[in-house]
């Protein structure tokens, strides 16, 4: 899944969630906690379909599989607190939304995760290609922030929807970008070697 | 004992020389079997003054005016024990020979010494998780953190020093050895024949006799010299994960909108996430706090905003003695103001 697959589904379902026209368009959700597990879900396809800079890709997906429950229940905890405490949306109440996604991505570190193929000629891998930084976690929230704060005097309710859908794509998509990695290989001299690399994106 | 000591105590040459004993009357000569006081009083003082040298701090030029001290955290005890240690057990033999001993090790301790070298930033250490014994460092580089495997700094392997080991104490410089003859004469007995009486009283003559002397000199000068060179020469090799600081950013809270009405409550989503990755990865987020000045209330965040691969060498500038520690302390202090006023 690409960004655009994962904008076009999130705008779908934002819109089944809605249950009035009248009420702002953050305030229309009702159902947050399937939201969140929507959203989490279009974000964990979007995330096993990138490739590092250095297109590798995602090897064992099934290793960020439990990071997802992070990223579900800080949405539903920080929506939560904004609905419930009728608080206007906040980096500072959004900032768990961001601190997950980042945690989501910590099994990266370790070897394996990320596909050590192709290694760079003529390197062997050693490990490969590992994640060492896992993205600015205020990217996230600005994202989800922007989302639900900037259209509410939106007259077209679809083009609300849409602009949210979009802005929450933009923050994940920006904190996806700030992943950065090493790919450790060894010559054939032997010396080891480090190539930094940075981002991923979906392909 | 610091270099500058030793040579206000003992000069800028100071020479250690193989003598004859001579005992009057008698056919007997030899070299002296120890040292005088004064000489082993040198010897000590010495050997004081070239473990102090290097058994100390550093001060790396981090570049742009900025300097950073580190602190030495170990050395490896057998390579001293082998370089004075073993001088001291060799201390009543011949002196010559103990001299020679102690020129034999000092040969060998730039080799042993090169990779015993450590040093450590002065850090913050985690301890969470896989992240045991990771650390952050923070000013190293402006602007940025920087995440380091292991907290021991050791000399770049590339550096003169490490490549040609005999640099650490230049020993043909500053100690030289010489020979020369110097003639003597010793009282002999005798005894002659007289034909009228038979032998006859026991007479004393003296008789030439010459001998070689073994010198050792000491350049204390060349010493202080040769150590300042070798410390111009070393270097530090620091790799890790640069963690690029982003920009501060403050939201003012306000009742009605943006606070969470229990910040404690909130605080534990945000420390069980922060938890979560810290166990991965150390700190994700530089700052984040919630702060009540008067009746204002502001949440203030500062992330990483990307990281790259770090690794460069510093140049040593200057091996710290105990004294300097202070210096060193308030040096710090005043580079973490600055880097404080310039980031807020």
């Amino acid at each position: 899944m690409n960004w655009v697959d994962f904008e076009n589904d999130l705008y779908e379902a934002l819109k089944a969630k809605v249950t009035s026209t009248d009420e702002p368009a953050a305030s229309r959700i009702t159902e947050l906690t399937t939201l969140a597990e929507e959203i989490t879900e279009l974000y964990h396809n979007t995330a096993i379909s990138a490739v590092e800079s250095g297109q590798r890709s995602i090897l064992n997906k099934a290793a960020l599989e439990p990071g997802k429950a992070a990223i579900q229940s800080a949405i539903v905890g920080s929506l939560s607190l904004m609905y419930n405490l009728n608080l206007k949306a906040s980096i500072a109440t959004l900032m768990p939304i961001g601190l997950a996604t980042v945690a989501y991505w910590t099994p990266a570190i370790s070897p394996g995760i990320i596909n050590p193929a192709p290694p760079p000629p003529p390197l062997v891998p050693s490990p490969g290609s590992t994640l060492v930084f896992p993205g600015n976690p205020v990217l996230v929230a600005q994202g989800f922030k922007k989302a639900y704060t900037s259209y509410e005097n939106e007259t077209d309710f679809n083009v609300s929807l849409r602009k949210s859908a979009g802005d929450i794509r933009t923050g994940f998509e920006n904190h996806m970008n700030s992943l950065a990695g090493l790919y450790t290989g060894t010559s054939p001299v032997p010396a080891p070697v480090v190539i930094p690399w940075n981002g991923l994106k979906p392909v | 004992m610091t270099i500058e000591e030793l040579i206000d105590k003992w000069g800028d040459l100071y020479i250690i020389e193989s003598r004859i004993r001579d005992t009057d009357y008698e056919y007997e000569t030899g070299y002296l079997e120890r040292l005088s006081t004064q000489e082993n009083r040198f010897i000590e003082d010495l050997k004081k003054a070239l473990a102090y040298y290097y058994d100390g701090g550093i001060i790396i030029d981090t570049g742009n005016n900025r300097r950073k001290r580190l602190s030495l955290i170990e050395i490896d005890q057998y390579n001293w024990d082998s370089i004075f240690i073993r001088v001291n057990t060799n201390i009543t033999s011949e002196p010559i020979q103990q001299v020679k001993n102690m020129i034999d090790l000092l040969k060998d301790a730039g080799k042993r010494l090169r990779g015993s070298f450590r040093w450590k930033l002065p850090s913050r250490v985690l301890d969470v998780g896989k992240f045991k014994g990771e650390f952050v460092e923070d000013q190293l580089i402006p602007g940025s953190d920087l995440r380091i495997k292991s907290n021991i700094i050791p000399l770049d392997p590339e550096c003169q020093p490490y490549k040609n080991p005999d640099k650490f104490y230049a020993r043909t410089n500053w100690i030289t050895s010489r020979r020369r003859y110097e003639r003597y004469e010793v009282k002999e007995d005798y005894s002659y024949y007289n034909y009228k009486t038979g032998m006859q009283d026991i007479k004393t003559r003296l008789i030439d006799r010459t001998t070689i002397l073994y010198q050792y000199r000491f350049n204390l000068k060349q010493l202080a010299a040769d150590l300042r060179n070798t410390t111009n020469e070393m270097r530090v090799r620091i790799s890790g994960i640069e963690l690029k600081v982003g920009n501060l950013l403050t939201e003012t809270l306000t009742n009605d909108i943006q606070i969470p009405s229990d910040p404690v409550e909130f605080d534990k989503i945000v420390e069980d996430n922060k938890n979560k990755t810290a166990e991965e990865i150390g700190d994700t987020l530089k700052r984040s706090d919630f702060r009540t000045e008067g009746n204002v209330s502001k949440y203030n965040v500062i992330p990483y905003e990307n990281a790259s691969y770090y690794d460069n060498a510093f140049n040593v500038l200057k091996i710290m003695y105990q004294v300097d520690l202070e210096e060193a302390s308030s040096l710090n202090k005043e580079q973490s103001d600055i880097y404080e006023l310039g980031r807020l």
